[in-house]
């Protein structure tokens, strides 16, 4: 179980960290000028938002390596951690569209006055988005965007599907070996509770680090 | 300097830029003035293209700006601009807010960039305000660490728009007394303000603009006493207090004698 816990929090984290990158690289494509950017932007998070994550997971631990040309196929399915690998694709993937979301409104609640501003220094587009727009995005949308992470978390009991061995299939394991469900579920929820809370807390900590910015942010007119 | 060329704009069906020429000189202090919505803001707006125009040419230091070849962001760097409701990064302390761009468009060490931070702080009169987070400031101080911002990149060309429009009255002159030991620089000044008495003591030239249309460009002793058009007649009694007879009129006034 312990090492269901591991799995967990090790899938957990990764999903959440690419996830962050990868949302952020689509929500300022959907804010692009060049317009085959917005639209795959747009295209991606429509397909990963309206199918539900356990269709990924299946699809990348059964369906990609039958898919895949040659052999790797078959070099996929051998490698032994290849199921926390399509875990980690497939909610990754489904994390991503939306995180985007979430900071495409963090970025829309930006006011249009920063973003001139930085135009007037002379920064360049990447540089107006890096140094003034998402910083105060991400202040901005941090509840939500915290709530998303916890969600994520969560959503790794949904790997037990493809016998990833995170803690919802050693807590099956242990009920079918041991015939002590009561006890194994009672565990295992107590681990997802106390994670969940101290992600909670991380996400509490964060706001009162940044009370100044978040006042001036909440406070200041367009 | 700044050259604007039968300039036209529209916003959708809207006209609100019609036939502007204007040339100004380098090192001109220029205000414009005129009622709310006559096209200040997009007229000065137009100068570092934050709004494109879709007609006419606009021409800054040489470079044109309607020609995509032009490296607009590197003209920008060379041009500061001031706005109503001040627009500093509510993120970033006053110091980090004026270090920023030379870090990063000028290539400064942070250590050069904090120096001249702190010089512009104390140029600007607050020098005791380096670490503060715009959301602790008053207004006026939030406007003149935006000034030291803009200067930070040591313009040639700066850009108000109505810059003290926001400001309590009480707070005001701090700012114009900073805009003013500015206009003894040699920088160009592109300045929109309702402070008829600071236009007064500093402009070289007052431009008045009226839906869309330049209507008079006059040094401020004329244009203030002796307006030529109805428009600005009106105008200026109106933001003066005082009534004010347009040159044509009194002619007309004076044959019917």
């Amino acid at each position: 179980m312990i090492t269901g816990v591991k799995i967990t929090i090790l899938i957990a984290v990764v999903t959440s960290v690419l996830s962050l990158l990868f949302g952020t690289v689509i929500a300022v494509m959907r804010n692009s000028r060049i317009k085959p950017l917005r639209f795959i932007g747009k295209l991606y998070v429509e397909i990963f938002r309206n199918i539900p994550g356990l269709f990924w997971l299946l699809f990348f631990y059964f369906v990609f390596p039958e898919i895949l040309p040659f052999d790797l196929g078959k070099k996929l399915n051998a490698y032994p951690y290849y199921p926390i690998v399509a875990s980690i694709i497939g909610l990754t993937l489904d994390n991503t569209s939306y995180v985007s979301d979430i900071l495409r409104s963090g970025l829309l609640a930006v006011s249009k006055g920063q973003r001139e501003a930085a135009i007037s220094t002379g920064l360049s587009r990447v540089q107006q988005y890096q140094y003034v727009m998402l910083p105060q995005a991400v202040r901005k949308i941090l509840p939500p965007l915290g709530t998303r992470m916890i969600h994520n978390f969560k959503n790794t009991s949904l790997c037990m599907a493809i016998t990833t061995p995170e803690l919802m299939w050693a807590t099956q394991q242990i009920e079918s070996i041991t015939f002590r469900g009561l006890e194994a579920t009672t565990i295992a929820t107590l681990f997802y509770i106390l994670i969940s809370l101290s992600l909670g807390a991380i996400i509490i900590l964060l706001e009162k680090y940044y009370k100044i910015d978040i006042a001036s942010i909440t406070n200041v007119e367009a | 300097m700044i050259e604007f060329i039968n300039v036209n704009k529209w916003f959708g069906t809207i006209h609100v830029l019609k036939n502007i020429n204007l040339h100004i000189s380098q090192g001109e202090v220029i205000v414009i003035c005129g009622p709310s919505g006559g096209g200040k803001s997009t007229l000065i707006r137009t100068i570092n293209k934050i709004e494109p125009i879709q007609e006419g040419e606009i021409i800054v230091d040489g470079f044109s700006l309607t020609n995509p070849k032009t490296d607009v962001t590197a003209l920008r760097a060379e041009m500061g601009m001031v706005f109503q409701h001040f627009n500093l990064y509510p993120h970033k302390t006053a110091l980090q807010n004026i270090m920023l761009a030379p870090i990063k468009v000028r290539g400064l060490s942070k250590k050069q960039a904090k120096e001249r931070a702190t010089r512009l702080l104390e140029r600007v009169g607050l020098a005791d305000k380096c670490d503060n987070y715009p959301v602790q400031l008053s207004g006026g101080e939030q406007q003149r660490v935006a000034i030291a911002r803009s200067l930070a990149m040591q313009p040639r060309i700066m850009l108000f728009d109505e810059p003290t429009s926001a400001l309590d009255p009480e707070l005001i002159n701090d700012v114009l007394d900073v805009m003013t030991s500015l206009t003894k620089e040699g920088i160009t000044m592109v300045i929109i303000t309702h402070e008829m008495g600071f236009a007064q003591r500093v402009a070289d030239r007052v431009v008045f603009i009226d839906k869309g249309e330049i209507l008079e460009i006059e040094k401020p002793s004329d244009i203030f006493v002796n307006p030529k058009h109805d428009r600005t007649a009106e105008f200026m009694s109106k933001i003066l207090h005082i009534p004010l007879v347009p040159t044509n009129k009194k002619e007309r006034i004076n044959k019917a004698e």
